[in-house]
């Protein structure tokens, strides 16, 4: 009997280890997961972050919450080649405060989001950017490119921080008049770090 | 204060020594037992055969050539016991006369079911784990060859009731979740010695080399009653090979590689992910004196990013009897390991990417130990037996930041640690009488830490323990200890702390023995618990110097019964409690600012059954061993979480070993399976993505062996079916696996 129940058993868990176990979610998005749409165009070129209002951020869930304040800034630059080679060195600062009743829970993140490799454009989504970041999924982006400006616009994001909160951000380009030289230096100063 | 109390200590270890050295030199040099241990029909020497003079101090272990010598021996009527691992006990009475020296030869029958063996830790004197009450596992050193086992924590993998964790962190019937190997539950012991480091409590496995080991014994269940903190969830005791007769030299290779990964998203590099190393060991003697040395060096490029490593370990051990009463042993050891420091994944979309360090850099990290163990045993007359031993372990640990771009190094550590351990330990084992003995001893130890993120720290360590076993009939055995810890730290004060132990073993017909225990537990809090000041993930960690010890009471029933000639079963019901279980906890309470904090929050228990059976197929030819461990845990805390699972416990756990040996060929197939874990800690869902992602761990892996005298090959496939699982919360295992292993042995 417990002969039987080794060949069982051992033949029970071969069987599940044929199975997958953990997958990774579904690559792409469509459109309907934008919270904003997207317009499409013709992203290719060299963006610095917008001076006067680079990111915006829509909180996309009612938070149980008295008042949220949120500070972001964006630093770097975003540089799509038409050998679709895309090149990303940016610093997103993201500073959520919480307030509940007089009590403010405060955490602030710099997130260095980096990375150069291939990219795809499909329609009005740029698809496997090479985004490293910590907090957030960016490696699907929908755009709207018109002119000398250019809008990022993430998939809704999870952040968890004492609550979930879901939210999604547009980053605002523009196009860099001095690519060469804003390239060099930015070079330079990774090299610092 | 304190360094009354080590000098004290000093000076009443050194009045003993002395006191008892003249009594040695008065006695008279009496009777001496030598003989050969065989096995029976084929008449070839047993190795490692454990002959022991019941009721007394006496035993030898018979070397490579079966022969064995007892010395110094009173005249009288013994009972001579002799056990090996896979052969039936023998026992003999035998009359020793004074100055004469009788030759004993013993025949061993094979048992088609293997012996437990005999262990040392449960009670700091050898018996058979049959005799034991409580549950203990050994893992013979067979066994980590065949699975070309690096790393002792590895080797544990298999053991019923075990769960490793990533992070060498070892969980014993649901003791711990997972904190990254800090603060440990589980007491690990290099030869008796405690082997943790001085700031977070947790093992360097890498240290440890694991070619030289004969065996690992996993006592389960509450240990704090003889061997203090940390021993609450239970004790692990690696004990190292003893040096054979001869000159002999062993050198071990392996090279192997990692699969590609299943999915294309999760490649994080084009390169072939491999590992290789060598180890070699050579034991000789040098005049009296016995010496092993055994060195490994392996390098890794891991199957993570950010995860490859570089190690090298050193062991030594001398022995020498200085007369047929007086042993001294040393055993001294160097280990160091550099390279990546992967703790966490990026997201599930990023499962082999680090997830853990700051964007744009890597943390590179070192970590150094150095230890030495010294020892002096004495057998002060045939029932009094004394044992004197220091230690000393140096940890050094450091992370540095290396631009992911330039793959320029910062100069600056940015974390750094350095750990001093010092120690001494007297041990008095006193066979009262034939069927009594009285284990009784004390240990001072002082820690001192220097590190950026806990500053610096002294904490000094006493303790006294007494232990008393007594025999009814040779049928049922009753033991009971106790033990009492002190400590005072600086910055914290002082504390004590009493842990209590109640035994029973009863042999109820030659196949069956049934066992009852009682164990209260304790871990004090760690340096590093107490003191952390760090960031991690945006949030400050702060420290607390109000932590409290954490308590535990474990209660054991089982039963070792042998079903057949091939077949034996084992089966333990066990319960433990805990009170004010450390963990890291989220705090908004002292300012505006919200921090993480260790605290003292839960209270919780873990109910389960041990279940372990072992069998022989076609006379031998196969065998089978199969380890279940059902552990239900539950949150005993006020609020929200009251009767939840508790955090990253497994509530099933069934391990599966067979294996088939026909002449000189082997093979064998594992399968190993852990359920769901079923409650993720909300704290670290603050900052690691998709940490709420699990699934059950099915894991099988396939050896193949060949061994002839002087060569072996063993040829391993780790997760033969390229199953993806997680060895801790949001760290992925190893991909398909493959290992070809040679050793020569001269």
């Amino acid at each position: 009997m417990f002969r039987r129940l080794f060949i069982i058993l051992s033949i029970l868990l071969f069987l599940f280890a044929c199975d997958k176990g953990l997958t990774p979610p579904e690559g792409a998005s469509n459109l309907s997961r934008f919270s904003i749409p997207p317009q499409g165009g013709n992203p290719v070129g060299f963006w610095i972050p917008d001076s006067v209002h680079p990111v915006e951020v829509t909180i996309l869930d009612e938070l149980p919450v008295d008042s949220m304040h949120l500070e972001t800034r964006l630093d770097g630059f975003f540089s799509l080649a038409y050998n679709e080679v895309c090149s990303v060195r940016t610093i997103l600062n993201f500073k959520p405060k919480v307030f509940v009743d007089t009590l403010a829970l405060e955490l602030q993140i710099a997130d260095t989001v980096s990375g150069t490799g291939p990219y795809d454009v499909i329609d009005d989504q740029i698809l496997h950017v090479p985004l490293q970041s910590t907090y957030f999924q960016l490696d699907t982006l929908g755009f709207t490119a018109e002119g000398d400006r250019l809008d990022l616009i993430t998939l809704p994001n999870t952040f968890k921080y004492i609550l979930e909160i879901r939210l999604c951000f547009v980053f605002h380009f523009i196009r860099s008049q001095e690519a060469a030289f804003s390239k060099k230096r930015l070079n330079d100063s990774s090299n610092l770090l | 204060m304190k360094n009354r109390l080590i000098k004290d200590s000093l000076l009443y270890i050194l009045m003993f020594v002395l006191f008892n050295d003249g009594a040695i030199r008065a006695e008279e040099f009496k009777g001496k037992i030598v003989g050969q241990v065989l096995e029976s029909g084929t008449d070839r020497p047993i190795f490692g055969a454990n002959v022991l003079l019941s009721g007394t101090m006496f035993g030898a272990a018979s070397d490579e050539s079966g022969e064995y010598i007892i010395s110094g021996i009173l005249p009288g009527k013994y009972t001579i016991s002799v056990s090996a691992m896979g052969y039936k006990k023998t026992t003999k009475t035998i009359q020793i006369n004074s100055d004469e020296s009788i030759r004993y030869n013993f025949s061993l029958d094979e048992t088609p079911v293997l012996m437990d063996g005999v262990a040392i830790t449960a009670s700091r004197y050898q018996q058979s784990v049959e005799e034991l009450p409580i549950s203990l596992s050994l893992v013979p050193s067979k066994e980590l060859s065949e699975r070309n086992i690096t790393s002792v924590d590895q080797a544990l993998q298999y053991v019923p009731g075990v769960n490793t964790t990533g992070g060498g962190q070892v969980n014993i019937r649901g003791s711990s979740g997972f904190n990254w190997g800090v603060g440990s539950r589980v007491l690990v012991l290099l030869n008796g010695n405690p082997f943790m480091a001085g700031d977070l409590w947790n093992v360097n496995w890498y240290a440890i080399p694991t070619s030289n080991i004969k065996q690992i014994e996993v006592m389960k269940g509450s240990g704090s009653a003889l061997y203090g903190s940390s021993a609450m969830g239970g004790v692990i005791n690696i004990i190292t090979e003893d040096p054979e007769k001869g000159n002999h030299i062993q050198v071990r290779s392996f090279t192997g590689f990692y699969d590609k990964l299943s999915h294309e998203v999760w490649q994080w590099t084009d390169e072939q992910n491999h590992f290789e190393g060598t180890t070699i060991d050579l034991s000789t003697y040098v005049g009296p004196v016995s010496v092993l040395l055994s060195s490994n060096y392996q390098n890794t490029t891991g199957y993570k990013e950010n995860d490859d490593h570089q190690i090298f370990n050193f062991m030594a051990t001398l022995g020498c009897n200085l007369n047929p009463r007086l042993r001294f042993d040393i055993m001294t050891g160097y280990g160091n390991n550099k390279g990546g420091f992967f703790i966490y994944w990026k997201d599930l979309r990023h499962s082999f990417f680090n997830g853990s360090d700051p964007h744009g850099y890597q943390t590179r990290s070192q970590y150094k130990n150095t230890y030495v163990f010294p020892s002096l045993s004495y057998i002060i007359n045939e029932r009094i037996m004394f044992l004197l031993k220091g230690r000393m372990n140096r940890t050094y640990s450091e992370d540095h930041l290396r631009n992911s771009v330039n793959n320029v190094e910062l100069p600056e550590a940015f974390r750094s640690s350095t750990a001093n351990t010092h120690g001494i330990e007297t041990q008095l084992n006193w066979q009262v009488h034939r069927q009594g003995i009285l284990v009784m001893g004390c240990d001072l130890q002082k820690d001192e830490v220097n590190a950026i993120q806990f500053d610096s720290c002294e904490v000094v360590k006493a303790a006294y323990y007494v232990q008393f076993e007594q025999r009814f009939r040779d049928r049922l055995k009753l033991t009971a200890g106790a033990r009492y810890d002190w400590e005072d730290a600086e910055r914290i004060g002082k504390s004590g702390d009493l842990s209590k132990k109640l035994g029973l073993n009863y042999t109820l017909t030659p196949l069956t023995n049934l066992r009852f225990s009682y164990g209260e537990g304790f871990r004090m809090p760690t340096i590093g618990e107490r003191f952390v000041s760090t960031f991690t993930g945006g949030l400050r960690i702060a420290p607390n110097y109000e932590l409290k010890p954490e308590r535990s009471v474990s209660v054991e029933m089982g039963v070792h019964q042998n079903l057949s000639n091939s077949m034996s079963m084992d089966l333990a019901l066990f319960y433990n409690r805990y009170n004010n279980l450390i963990e890291p906890q989220l705090d908004a309470s002292d300012s505006r600012e919200i921090v993480v904090r260790f605290q003292n929050v839960e209270r919780a228990c873990v109910q389960g059954i041990d279940l372990s059976f072992r069998t022989d197929w076609f006379s031998k030819l196969a065998s089978s061993r199969i380890g279940y461990t059902f552990a239900d845990s539950k949150d005993l805390s006020d609020g929200d979480s009251y009767g939840e699972p508790l955090k990253y416990r497994s509530k099933h756990t069934l391990y599966i070993t067979n294996e088939i040996v026909y002449s000189h060929f082997s093979m064998g197939i594992d399968f190993r399976y852990l359920s769901q874990i079923e409650r993720v800690d909300d704290y670290h869902k603050v900052y690691i993505k998709d940490i709420d992602q699990v699934v059950p761990t099915y894991v099988v892996a396939l050896r193949f062996g060949y061994s002839k005298k002087r060569i072996s090959l063993n040829i391993i496939i780790d997760n033969l079916l390229q199953y993806n699982y997680l060895v801790s919360p949001a760290n992925m295992g190893a991909p398909r696996t493959g290992i070809l292993q040679l050793s020569l042995n001269y």
